[in-house]
């Protein structure tokens, strides 16, 4: 299985391009406090300083003489634990709703739907300033505000699934079994569902961690964690003379963004058994 | 029409199909059929059998990943170019028509079915536009359409199976071809409905003298509309005959025990079975095995059959490849076949 | 027949809202079916006979009429009062590629209708698991194998033996060989008549193939635009056919038999038929 999964990751290469790009980011996340145990606030020396100027600050210094590299490093933890926990928040939501919208139709469907739309038709990033606003800007509140503007997708697109594959004969079959509906739902539908919905998620992880990163750019982010984010929000002062303090954490965002965007396109092969027994003979 | 004319209309000869880049992933193992002019072949055989693979080659339509790997195909003498999509694309429609299974999946849903047989007509034909629109009104009154105005208005949603049916065998007759090739022309559609559909089709052929290759796996629909039929098995054609001779004198066993599971009014029940079935499932199209490829759920194989595959043999008129054709004659005289 | 019939279907009308409007696929349908018997119902697409038969499974409500199981009324029942009735009465779906979930080890499929039931402990069911396998003719080492490892055929069996997990009275099979090639076909239809000799089980089978019918099923039913216009020993109606419409549909039967004359409906020389028929 696992030989399989690999060698068909091995001729889908930009999947596993994005794979390891990912696992370089969480490698930093990991090892900031290992490779910068002081923290990324401490001033390591002079301010503005380019990169590989400075030994011990290969990313140079911002305008406080903090080191990028720390800021890079620890910030890597907020975009990724913003991104994939407000997903997961998200994602539970989502298939909650999308499912039972999907699976029963009719009215719950329409009320389920309208107040998903609701949702939808707010612009997001307005929708999560004003969640930060309201509940002041924490990681757990922009973590929920996050949640609050993804789940309408994954919504909608569970409850299409799930009307697609409620009309399937085994699933007639387990409601002449007698099986309770909750069982169908979540043993029968959702596991045949789940795949577009991963797909979904990586692209989704994206979003967020690119919207959480608007949020802290415009001073709506937690003030006690450094993010790539707020890094480019306080080095837009000196974006003529030392443009590498906002172009870093900005190719960081981007470099995560697009493996996850690779990653989310190979998903679906490697998630389908039958597509992956063909590839694999 | 040349008179006496001893070549075959279609000829297919010892045709290779395969996996592209794996020739010995072999799905089609060497086909031979001819068909004549007013002449209606059956190929008849289950799925995996090759008998599609067998009407997409004539047609120039092999699905991606799949390739001829030899033998011949010939339209009244000359090589068809199926490799060639450009001049296939002519040949198609004007020489040669198709009728697929479904209906629906050859008309275009957002088009009104007149303009869609006009649009074949259009491609093959130098007609004018008012010549034309009559041509398509006459073709779908000559495929039993009735109100032949309304139908060419409608869109292919409003019409049922049956009349879509006749309005793709409208279009594959647009340019007067010389073959049809229908490929379960009727298996979608009610009994009724196929009924009609398959008078259409010998209607036609008695009025122009088209060439039908019926390819299906009924049975009934081949003892009353082929003249000729040859079956399948494993992507190699295991037997021949005219329909009488192949109905009432099997030489293959798989063509008898195809002839014996098929559920048949007024017979008795044998031995506690309902239907006399064939046992196993047929092997993966692309299985290398080197012996005839219907051994293994033959009960009168034997040593000899799993070792190469057996030629075709026999008078022109009843071919079969099997080393012991008609092996169940001398086993048991008690249990006759029908 | 003075004893009370497995089934007992009395005037049920099944009406529901499509997107083009009210349909009403079911008619007034009445009929009984006896302990291990197999009644056949026949009829073309959108005769009602599958909607017929997704009432009698609980999947659509019938709009008025009764649907009996030895006497106990099923008809109007929510699904939760289903439940109760749901070993009794199984189904076969036409698709074996949709019938089963492709994520599940046969093993699993075939355990679900006793886990869901609670039919013994545990550690028995899957005993009765590769019991019911070897019965239906596959492999029980084949257990642990995917829905798409199998071929057509083999997955009916599968399908088959997953109905027959909770042993019901009454098996509804929704055209389970039209999907097949002949070959195939005589092994599931052959496996249906051990079964039942050797279960007891009754069949309600859904087939628009008069002839496989005339020789598996004891009666038929014809059914034709929502009602049943004639049933009878199934013999008896292919050879003295007395509806229209039944006349209609063996004169257009393909017969593989070559000594007989080819079906009326299919020479040319023949006077039209109405063609409207099954055309609108």
């Amino acid at each position: 299985m696992m030989r399989a999964f690999l060698t068909s990751a091995a001729r889908n290469w930009p999947v596993s391009l994005g794979a390891i790009l990912l696992l370089v980011i969480l490698f930093m996340a990991l090892t900031a406090g290992i490779f910068f145990p002081e923290g990324p606030y401490v001033s390591v020396g002079r301010p503005l300083q380019w990169p590989g100027d400075l030994a011990g600050a290969p990313m140079g210094t911002d305008a406080l003489g903090r080191n990028m590299a720390a800021g890079i490093f620890y910030g890597a933890r907020i975009s990724l634990l913003v991104g994939f926990a407000s997903v997961a928040v998200a994602l539970i939501f989502g298939i909650v709703v999308g499912a039972y919208a999907g699976y029963y139709g009719g009215w719950i469907d329409n009320l389920l739907m309208r107040a998903t739309e609701l949702f939808q038709t707010i612009p997001q990033f307005m929708l999560a300033i004003v969640v930060v606003a309201i509940f002041g800007p924490t990681i757990k509140v922009i973590v929920f505000a996050l949640a609050v503007v993804s789940w309408p997708a994954i919504a909608r697109l569970v409850r299409g699934e799930f009307m697609v594959i409620r009309e399937r004969a085994y699933i007639q079959g387990c409601i002449v079994l007698g099986m309770k509906d909750t069982r169908i739902i979540f043993t029968q539908i959702l596991p045949n569902a789940l795949s577009g919905v991963m797909v979904m998620s990586t692209v989704l992880v994206a979003t967020a961690i690119l919207m959480e990163s608007a949020l802290s750019f415009l001073g709506f982010g937690d003030p006690n964690v450094i993010t790539w984010g707020s890094m480019i929000g306080s080095g837009r002062n000196n974006m003529r003379d030392a443009w590498y303090i906002i172009t870093i954490p900005g190719l960081c965002l981007l470099i995560t963004a697009l493996a996850l965007n690779l990653v989310g396109n190979g998903l679906t092969d490697l998630m389908n058994p039958r597509l992956r027994k063909r590839k694999v003979k | 029409m040349a008179e006496a004319n001893p070549q075959p209309l279609l000829a297919v000869e010892n045709l290779e199909v395969a996996v592209a880049g794996h020739p010995e992933a072999r799905i089609l193992r060497g086909v031979t059929f001819a068909v004549n002019r007013g002449e209606t072949l059956a190929i008849v055989g289950e799925s995996g059998c090759g008998k599609s693979m067998t009407s997409l080659s004539v047609m120039g339509l092999l699905p991606a990943g799949v390739e001829k790997t030899g033998g011949s195909l010939r339209l009244d003498g000359t090589e068809l170019p199926i490799t060639d999509n450009r001049k296939m694309r002519k040949i198609r429609a004007a020489r040669i028509g198709m009728v697929f299974q479904e209906p629906m999946a050859a008309l275009n849903p957002v088009f009104p079915v007149g303009k869609q047989v006009a649009e074949v007509i259009g491609e093959h034909m130098s007609l004018s536009r008012s010549a034309a629109r009559a041509r398509v009104l006459s073709l779908l009154d000559q495929v039993g359409l009735p109100d032949p105005e309304r139908i060419a208005k409608s869109y292919p949603h409003r019409l049922s199976g049956g009349q879509l049916q006749r309005v793709v065998i409208a279009m594959a007759l647009a340019c007067d071809p010389e073959v049809i090739i229908a490929d379960e022309p009727t298996t979608a559609l009610d009994v009724t409905v196929q009924a009609q559909i398959m008078r259409l089709l010998k209607q036609l052929q008695i009025d122009t003298q088209v060439a039908i290759v019926l390819v299906t796996h009924n049975l009934g629909l081949v003892a009353h509309t082929a003249d000729r039929v040859a079956v399948m098995y494993g992507g190699r054609k295991v037997e021949e005959a005219p329909t009488r001779e192949l109905f009432l004198n099997p030489q293959h066993p798989y063509t008898r025990g195809l002839l014996d599971a098929t559920p048949h009014p007024d017979r008795q029940r044998r031995g506690g079975k309902l239907l006399n079935e064939i046992p196993g499932t047929v092997p993966s199209i692309t299985d290398p095995m080197p012996g005839c490829r219907f051994a293994p759920r033959c009960a009168f194989a034997q040593a000899d059959c799993q070792a190469a595959p057996p030629p075709e043999e026999g008078p022109a008129g009843h071919r079969v490849a099997c080393y012991h054709p008609a092996a169940w004659a001398a086993q048991d005289k008690t249990e006759a076949p029908q | 027949m003075s004893m009370t019939p497995l089934l007992h279907v009395k005037d049920l009308h099944c009406s529901f809202k499509v997107s083009s409007g009210m349909i009403h696929p079911v008619r007034g349908v009445s009929f009984d079916l006896h302990r291990g018997e197999t009644l056949a119902l026949v009829g073309e697409s959108g005769c009602g006979k599958t909607t017929l038969a997704r009432c009698i499974l609980g999947l659509q409500k019938a709009t008025s009429g009764s649907i009996q199981l030895e006497g106990n009324e099923m008809a109007g029942l929510d699904r939760m009062q289903l439940r109760k009735f749901r070993p009794r009465v199984q189904c076969v779906f036409q698709d074996p590629f949709s019938s089963l979930n492709p994520r599940k080890r046969v093993e699993v499929l075939l355990r679900e209708p006793l886990d869901v039931h609670h039919v013994g402990p545990k550690e028995e069911r899957l005993r009765a698991v590769h019991e019911m396998m070897e019965k239906v003719g596959l492999p029980s080492e084949w257990g642990r194998r995917f829905p798409h490892e199998f071929s057509g055929g083999q997955r009916q069996r599968i399908g088959i033996a997953r109905a027959l997990m909770l042993r019901p009275d009454l098996l509804i099979c929704d055209e389970p060989v039209s999907a097949l090639d002949v070959s195939v076909q005589a092994q599931i239809i052959n496996l249906l008549d051990e079964l039942q000799r050797d279960l007891g089980v009754s069949y309600l089978f859904i087939s628009h193939d008069l002839t496989l019918v005339e020789t598996f099923a004891d009666r038929v039913a014809m059914m034709f635009k929502g009602e049943i216009v004639e049933s009878g020993p199934a013999r008896e109606v292919w050879r003295n056919p007395q509806s229209d419409f039944t006349r209609r549909m063996i004169d257009a039967i393909p017969v593989p038999d070559v000594t007989r004359a080819a079906p009326p409906a299919f020479r040319p020389d023949a006077a039209p038929q109405d063609k409207t028929m099954t055309e609108s």
